[in-house]
C-alpha cells in the first residue's frame, strides 16, 4: 500500500511536469500560429494547410490574400505585391470547398481590418456543391484550432506533431532548416512534370462515351448555386464592403472541357458559370474574371500537370491578367462573352489537340 | 466521451475518483453510487445528449420488467414479462441499428424506393441491450437477487464497460457495488488500474490508430494497391481491430480496477489460437459467453446430436455476424466463421482424441495455427470492407500475385503513414531509413506480430504488477508517450482539387 501510494504520487507529479514542458514549448513557438505570429528570426514549416491557414489569417501582418483550392497553390504573393504594392499572403485549401474557403475568407476579414484585397479562385467543378459541403468529416478536422475555446487547445498543445514541429522550429532543423515563404507554401510547381503526356495520365478519353445531347441547367441546380454562392461568397463581400474581392474561375485545360462536352455537361457548365457571374456582378466590391478565352493558357498543355492543375507560370500570368483587366467580366460584356465562349467550345475541333 | 480524450483523462477521471471515494469515506454509500451513476450518464451523454433518453428509458423499462417478473415468479405471467423484456430490448436494438439495413434490403428485393431514415446509432447500444437481456432472462430463471434501482442502473451504465464492453453480467457487477469493503480507496488497485489503463491507451493510440490510417487508405481506393500493399493493408486491419478493441477493454479493466471493481477479461491473446474454436474462446470472450448461454444452450447446445450441434453453432455465428453490424459484410463474416468452426469440429470429431507423437503434435499445431491465422485475416477483410465487392476487390489485389517490380512495391503513402512524427525525426537523425528502407512499415508489422503472438496479455501483466522503480518509469514513459499521441495531425489523404 505504501509503495503504491508513492508510485501514485510520483506518477502524477512526473506526468504533470513532463507533459507541461512540451505544451509550454508549443505555446511559445506556436507552429500553427494559433496564439501569435511567428517568432522573429525563425523559419516555420508551412505545410499542413488545415492546421495553419486559420492562424495565418488571424495573426499575420498582411493587407492582401490569395485563397482557393489547390488551383491556387502555385500562386506567388510576391508577384501580387509587386503588381499592387501590397503585403500579401497565400492560404490555399487543397480540395477546399466554397464553404471552407469562404469561412477562411470571412475569418480573415473579421480578424484583419487592414485587409484590402482578396484574390479567390472559384472552382468550376464545385458549382453544384451544397452550401455546407465539406470534403472532410468533422472528426478529422482540427476544429479546435478554429475557435477561441482555450479548453480544447489541449488537442494542440499536447499533440506530438505540434511538439515535434515546435522543437524543429526552435532548433531550426529538418524542414525548418530552410526558409519557407508564402511563394513556396504548398507550391508544387517544381515537383511535377507538365505537358500533354502528363495530362493524358489523368484522362482516358475513350472511357468517356460521348453523350448524345447536352444536359440543361435545372432550376434546382440554380437554387443550389444561389445558396452556395450567397452564403460562401457574396454575403462576405456585403459584410465587408471595404475589401475588394477579385474572383476568377479556375481555368482548367482544354481536355477538361473536352471531358465536360463528352459527358454532355458543357452547356450546363457554361450556363452555370454565367448564372454565377450574374449573381456576383450585383456586388460593387466583387470583380469577376474568366480566362477560358485566353487560348494560350487553356489550350497549351505545357501549362498543366493534369486535367485541371496549372503551375506557377500560369498562376503568375493570371495575376497579371487580373491587374490589367484581361478576362474581366462586367454587366455590359458578360452575356456576349458567354455567347462567344459557347460558340467557340462547341465548334472547337477537340480531336486536333489529342 | 472517449477514454482516449483529454477531457476524460484530465477532468473526468480525477473528478470521478475523488467524488466517489470522498463520499464513500463518509460512509455515504448510496450518494456515492448515485454520483458514479450520474458521472456515467455524463460520460455517455457527452457523445450526444439525445442518447441519454434512450439509455434512461431502457434502464427504467427493464427495471420495471424485472420487478414484475419477480412479483409473478413461477407463473405464466412471469414468462410473458420475460418475453416482453427480450422483445423490447431487441426492438430498441433493431430500430436503432437495423432499420436502414432492413429498408435498404427491401428496396433491393422489391425494387422499391423507400427513403432511408439515417437513424443515428447510439453508442454502446449493442452492449447495454445484451446486458439487460441477460439480466431479464436470469431474473426469469430465478437467478437474480433483489437489487435496488441505483445498483441496477449503475450496472447498465457503469462507464468503463458502457460503450465497448465487456458484456458484464449483473452478478459480476452488482455484488461488487454492494460490497462495502470495496468502498475504500485502495492504492494498490489504483496503481494497477493506472498501469492497465496505460497499456490499453498505448495499444489504442500508439498502434491501432497508426494502422487505422493505412487501413482506411487501403479500403477507400483498393485499385491503388499492389499485391504486397494489399497484404499490408489486410494485416494492418488484423492488428488494428485487435489493438483497438483489446486496448479499449484493457482501459475498461484498468478504470474499473481504480474503483476496486473487477470486470471480466474480454481478450485472452486471441491470435495465439491454434484452432478457430479456440479463437472464439479467446476473442471477445464475454460475447461468446452471452451467445453460448442465451442462444446456443437454449437451442440444445451439443445435446441433440451432431447435426443439431452444427446447426446451433451456425445460428450462433450468423447472429454474431449480424450483431456486429447491420450489413451483408458482417453477416458473411459470421457465416464464414460459423462454417469454419463447424469444419473444425467435424475434423475433431473424426480424428478424436488420439495420442500422437510429440513432434507430430507440434508440427500439427503450428500448421493449424497458420491456417487459423490466415483464415482470421481473410475474414477480417469482409468485416472491414465497405461492401462485399469492396472486400473481394481487396482480396483480388492480394491474390493477384504480381511479383514483378511493380507488384513488390509498397505505395509510398503507406510507408509514409507509419512515419509518426517521433519516428520520422528519429529516422532523420539516425539515417536508419537509408540502411533499411521502409524500416517503420516492417517494424510496426513485426513488433505487432511479436506482441500478439508471444507476449503475455495485459491482464497477466496487471496481476503480476508490483509498484517499483522499474514499473514506475515504464508506466510514466508509456503514459506520457501515449498522452501526447492522442491527437495527431490527420493526414488528409484523399486529395481532390
Amino acid at each position: 500500500m505504501k509503495k503504491s501510494k508513492a508510485f501514485l504520487i510520483i506518477f502524477i507529479a512526473a506526468v504533470l511536469i513532463i507533459v507541461s514542458l512540451p505544451a509550454a514549448l508549443v505555446v511559445y513557438v506556436d507552429p500553427y500560429f494559433h496564439y501569435h505570429k511567428p517568432l522573429e528570426g525563425k523559419n516555420y514549416i508551412l505545410r499542413d494547410q488545415r492546421y495553419l491557414n486559420d492562424g495565418i489569417v488571424k495573426n499575420f501582418d498582411y493587407d492582401a490574400m490569395i485563397t482557393g483550392s489547390s488551383m491556387t497553390e502555385c500562386f506567388r504573393p510576391s508577384v501580387m505585391d509587386s503588381l499592387w504594392g501590397t503585403t500579401g499572403i497565400k492560404v490555399p485549401f487543397s480540395g477546399g470547398s466554397f464553404l471552407e474557403v469562404g469561412d477562411l475568407t470571412r475569418t480573415a476579414c473579421e480578424a484583419n481590418p487592414g485587409l484590402k484585397m482578396v484574390i479567390r479562385g472559384i472552382d468550376c467543378n464545385r458549382f453544384f456543391n451544397k452550401k455546407d459541403e465539406r470534403d472532410y468529416d468533422a472528426d478529422s478536422y482540427p476544429t479546435y484550432l478554429y475557435d477561441n475555446n482555450i479548453l480544447n487547445d489541449t488537442k494542440y498543445v499536447f499533440s506530438k506533431n505540434a511538439i515535434v514541429e515546435a522543437a524543429l522550429i526552435l532548433i531550426q532543423r529538418g524542414e525548418a532548416s530552410h526558409y519557407s515563404s508564402f511563394d513556396t507554401y504548398s507550391n508544387w510547381s517544381g515537383d511535377f512534370r507538365f505537358g500533354k503526356d502528363e495530362v493524358l495520365k489523368s484522362y482516358s478519353r475513350e472511357a468517356v462515351i460521348p453523350a448524345e445531347s447536352q444536359l440543361p441547367l435545372t432550376d434546382e441546380e440554380k437554387h443550389i448555386m444561389y445558396e452556395n454562392i450567397t452564403a460562401n461568397v457574396t454575403d462576405i463581400a456585403d459584410e465587408y464592403p471595404n475589401v475588394e474581392f477579385y474572383l476568377y474561375y479556375t481555368p482548367y485545360s482544354i481536355y477538361y472541357i473536352d471531358y465536360y462536352k463528352r459527358l454532355g455537361e458543357l452547356d450546363k457548365q457554361i450556363e452555370a458559370e454565367k448564372y454565377i457571374t450574374s449573381l456576383l456582378l450585383e456586388h460593387e466590391n466583387i470583380h469577376v474574371y474568366s480566362f477560358y478565352m485566353q487560348h494560350e493558357l487553356i489550350e497549351d498543355l505545357d501549362n498543366y500537370k493534369d486535367l485541371a492543375h496549372h503551375g506557377q507560370n500560369a498562376s503568375d500570368q493570371i495575376l497579371n491578367w487580373i491587374k490589367d483587366g484581361t478576362g474581366e467580366l462586367t454587366e455590359d460584356n458578360y452575356e456576349a462573352y458567354y455567347d462567344e465562349l459557347r460558340d467557340y467550345y462547341f465548334s472547337f475541333d477537340y480531336d486536333s489537340v489529342f | 466521451m472517449l477514454f482516449n480524450s483529454y477531457i476524460f483523462i484530465l477532468i473526468f477521471i480525477p473528478l470521478c475518483l475523488l467524488g466517489y471515494f470522498i463520499l464513500n469515506s463518509f460512509k455515504q454509500y448510496l450518494p456515492a453510487q448515485c454520483f458514479l451513476l450520474g458521472m456515467s450518464l455524463w460520460f455517455y451523454g457527452y457523445f450526444n445528449y439525445k442518447y441519454l433518453a434512450i439509455i434512461i428509458i431502457s434502464i427504467f423499462a427493464n427495471y420495471g420488467l424485472y420487478y414484475y417478473i419477480g412479483k409473478f415468479k413461477n407463473t405464466q405471467k412471469a414468462k410473458i414479462f420475460m418475453i416482453l423484456g427480450v422483445v423490447f430490448n431487441l426492438a430498441i436494438l433493431g430500430f436503432f441499428k437495423y432499420t436502414d439495413f432492413f429498408i435498404d434490403t427491401v428496396n433491393h428485393v422489391f425494387k422499391s424506393n423507400i427513403p432511408l431514415l439515417h437513424i443515428l446509432l447510439p453508442l454502446g447500444i449493442s452492449f447495454f441491450t445484451f446486458q439487460q437481456i441477460s439480466f431479464i432472462i436470469d431474473t426469469y430463471k430465478g437467478e437474480v437477487d433483489k437489487y435496488n434501482f441505483i445498483h441496477y442502473a449503475s450496472f447498465v451504465a457503469f462507464f468503463p464497460q458502457l460503450i465497448a464492453g465487456p458484456i458484464v453480467t449483473h452478478d459480476e457487477l452488482i455484488g461488487q457495488f454492494r460490497d462495502e469493503s470495496k468502498k475504500k480507496i485502495d492504492f494498490d488497485n489504483l496503481t494497477r488500474g493506472i498501469f492497465m489503463f496505460t497499456i490499453g491507451l498505448s495499444k489504442k493510440v500508439l498502434i491501432a490508430d497508426v494502422f487505422g490510417s493505412i487501413v482506411s487508405y487501403g479500403y477507400v481506393a483498393p485499385e491503388r494497391l499492389t499485391t504486397i500493399s494489399a497484404w499490408i493493408v489486410i494485416l494492418s486491419y488484423t492488428f488494428q481491430i485487435y489493438f483497438d478493441f483489446s486496448g479499449y477493454c484493457d482501459m475498461a479493466i484498468g478504470l474499473a480496477k481504480m474503483f476496486n471493481i473487477d470486470i471480466p477479461l474480454n481478450f485472452n491473446s486471441p491470435y495465439k489460437s491454434v484452432t478457430i474454436t479456440e479463437f472464439w474462446d479467446r476473442w471477445h470472450m464475454t460475447l461468446t459467453r452471452f451467445f453460448t448461454r442465451y442462444v446456443y444452450i437454449p437451442l440444445g447446445g451439443n445435446r441433440k446430436g451432431k447435426v443439431r450441434t452444427y446447426i446451433n453453432v451456425f445460428i450462433v455465428f450468423l447472429l454474431s455476424g449480424f450483431w456486429h453490424g447491420a450489413g451483408w459484410t458482417f453477416i458473411l463474416w459470421g457465416v464464414m466463421h460459423g462454417i469454419f468452426v463447424i469444419v473444425t469440429r467435424m475434423i475433431k470429431d473424426i480424428i478424436g482424441e488420439k495420442e500422437l507423437p510429440k513432434a507430430v503434435k507440434i508440427i500439427g499445431s503450428a500448421f493449424s495455427w497458420i491456417i487459423t491465422f490466415i483464415f482470421v485475416n481473410l475474414s477480417w477483410v469482409f468485416f472491414r470492407a465497405e461492401s462485399i465487392s469492396n472486400a473481394l476487390f481487396v482480396l483480388k489485389k492480394a491474390f493477384t500475385f504480381n511479383v514483378g517490380s511493380a507488384g513488390l512495391q509498397v505505395d509510398p503513402i503507406i510507408h509514409g503513414a507509419f512515419k509518426t512524427p517521433e519516428f520520422a525525426e528519429f529516422l532523420a537523425l539516425t539515417d536508419l531509413d537509408a540502411i533499411f528502407p521502409n524500416i517503420l512499415t516492417w517494424g510496426f508489422l513485426i513488433v505487432s506480430f511479436v506482441i500478439v503472438a508471444f507476449l503475455p496479455n495485459s491482464k497477466k501483466l496487471m496481476d503480476k504488477f508490483k509498484p517499483n522503480a522499474l514499473t514506475l518509469i515504464f508506466t510514466i514513459f508509456l503514459f506520457v508517450w501515449s498522452f501526447l499521441s492522442i491527437s495527431g495531425v490527420s493526414t488528409f489523404l484523399y486529395f481532390n482539387f
